[in-house]
């Protein structure tokens, strides 16, 4: 599953892996505001920021040909509302939006693959997200592939009985979210009963920054410039 | 139906996240407040849950097949406020790992769905709830949920200046309600099937035993107050980025490619671009926003403290 790898890619050691994850999420905002605000992409522009892109995933020791396959998945989101503008009768700014839609979702591809999601998530906690919802969020992200096994094993099972489409399926796919439910309802007993005996007081421990190096803030100072940069070539 | 980035014009983006931030805050706060001690490993998983069940397709007649989307059913199981919560993580993740949604976008795609669209689909079957027509009110709350986030996303895309041919508007009208249909019929279809695995689950297992899904209307007026400023302050910067200047500008220098390559650009375009009233006024709805934030969460806290010295 593609998700998985790029769990795989986080957990990799590298000098950009171990950058500050606030460090990388504020750029990457930053990154993707700048592009947000540009009127108009131009060659140099559009290869300026691939080039970036792409020098950071050299740097990540990410495998670039499998990254730019799997950036391609952005496509189908993207390409529909591409779609609606182009029939809207813009071409040229169905265009445009796709290039620049495509260059935000590859930089959220690379600092995700880049970056542990706790790591990355903490840094959204220090930037003031609420508690609650990192919490939830962190622990969706680990049990969506346990539940999602689970749905398929049952799906799988439900086509080995001989399930086909039709009115009975309608049937079936309810019956198993409805067991779905039940399981994922056992397993937060479960998950809440081991998180009290291992000692949880209610509340994550967030990850520990450590204080920002003066290399981190050249880093910093340097990626604000590069994207502000954008907009004067 | 999640917007990616650089589909919303700038004003509307903004707009829409700078409203989502707070409300998100306030919803987080409220699910705090009123879920139980078991809260974040139950949320979590739910919300895993209700990810993993829009993976599961439903045949709904001739070849095609919907998903469930789950705002409604999430809202039934936990209650509109962790239901919101839940979902928006759900968002996060989807946005960051998926790559399906924007980062800048999540506030508009938060707003359309986790909380107009949770909201939406809460209060049919709340009202409905206790009545012989709770399935209809299940229902008519699935529909609604997606039709709104539907309309809303839709109703986005035409602020930022995206013309849509009235063929096209209605197509993707006829859209949604098909959509919404089939979440309403999922939505009831599946909440029975679970009411029958585990009764006495839903809704009606929290309002007797504790007040975790009793919608408490002093706590909803924040957020209807939160969505008519959004409306109102994307309608006044979108009438104000409107005139033909702006618009032949950005047609003339929306051509991908087509630019000269050095050239001192900043220097025009973005004033012209920006137009002379335009930073005023959008810098001007910003601040407007954040007062009126300002006094509503200072009025929150006075008639909190007032209510609290009473009692």
């Amino acid at each position: 599953m593609r998700q998985t790898t790029f769990a795989q890619w986080s957990n990799q050691v590298s000098p950009v892996h171990r950058l500050d994850a606030r460090l990388k999420l504020f750029l990457l905002i930053a990154f993707v505001v700048s592009v947000a605000l540009l009127r108009s992409l131009s060659a140099v522009q559009l290869a300026a920021c691939l080039a970036a892109l792409l020098a950071i995933a050299f740097l990540a020791r990410l495998p670039i040909g499998r990254l730019l396959l799997a950036s391609l998945f952005v496509f189908p989101f993207v390409g529909l509302f591409s779609l609606i503008v182009y029939l809207s009768g813009d071409l040229p700014r169905a265009f445009l939006i796709l290039i620049k839609s495509y260059l935000s979702a590859l930089a959220v591809l690379v600092t995700i693959s880049s970056t542990p999601l706790p790591q990355l998530l903490s840094a959204a906690r220090f930037f003031r997200v609420p508690a609650l919802l990192v919490e939830v969020t962190q622990l969706i992200y680990r049990y969506f592939f346990v539940l999602s096994a689970e749905a398929q094993t049952m799906r799988t099972a439900f086509l080995a009985r001989g399930g086909r489409p039709g009115r009975r399926a309608l049937q079936a796919a309810s019956g198993i979210i409805a067991v779905l439910f039940s399981r994922s309802y056992e397993k937060a007993a479960v998950l809440h009963h081991a998180m009290c005996a291992r000692g949880f007081s209610g509340k994550f421990r967030a990850v520990e920054f450590a204080p920002v190096t003066l290399k981190e803030a050249a880093i910093l100072a340097a990626g604000l410039a590069l994207t502000a940069a954008l907009h004067f070539f | 139906m999640h917007i990616p980035d650089n589909f919303l014009s700038t004003p509307v983006w903004v707009a829409l996240d700078a409203v989502a931030l707070p409300a998100v805050a306030l919803v987080s706060r409220e699910a705090q407040k009123l879920t139980g001690h078991n809260r974040l490993p139950m949320l979590g998983v739910m919300g895993a849950f209700v990810f993993a069940a829009q993976m599961i397709n439903f045949p709904v007649g001739i070849g095609t097949s919907g998903h469930l989307v789950g705002g409604t059913l999430l809202a039934c199981l936990l209650g509109p406020y962790p239901a919101a919560l839940v979902l928006t993580a759900i968002l996060l993740v989807q946005a960051l790992i998926f790559q399906d949604g924007g980062l800048l976008a999540l506030g508009a795609n938060v707003i359309n769905m986790a909380l107009a669209g949770v909201l939406a689909g809460y209060l049919p079957a709340r009202w409905l709830f206790h009545t012989k027509w709770k399935f209809y009110g299940v229902f008519l709350g699935g529909a609604c949920s997606v039709l709104l986030s539907g309309i809303l996303a839709l109703a986005e895309l035409l602020l930022s200046g995206i013309h849509m041919p009235a063929a096209l508007i209605q197509i993707s009208l006829g859209l949604f309600t098909i959509n919404a249909l089939i979440e309403g019929a999922i939505t009831v279809s599946v909440l029975r099937a679970i009411e029958r695995l585990n009764p006495g689950l839903t809704l009606t297992h929290h309002q007797n035993t504790a007040r975790t899904t009793i919608l408490d209307w002093r706590k909803v007026i924040p957020l209807v107050a939160f969505a008519s400023i959004t409306l109102a302050a994307v309608g006044v910067l979108f009438a104000s980025t409107l005139p033909d200047g702006l618009e032949h500008l950005a047609g003339k220098l929306g051509r991908p490619f087509g630019r000269p390559v050095f050239h001192s650009q900043l220097a025009d375009y973005q004033i012209h671009a920006l137009g002379k009233g335009w930073f005023s006024r959008a810098v001007a709805g910003l601040i407007g926003l954040l007062l009126i934030y300002a006094i509503c969460t200072l009025g929150g806290h006075l008639l909190s403290r007032v209510r609290r010295s009473y009692t």
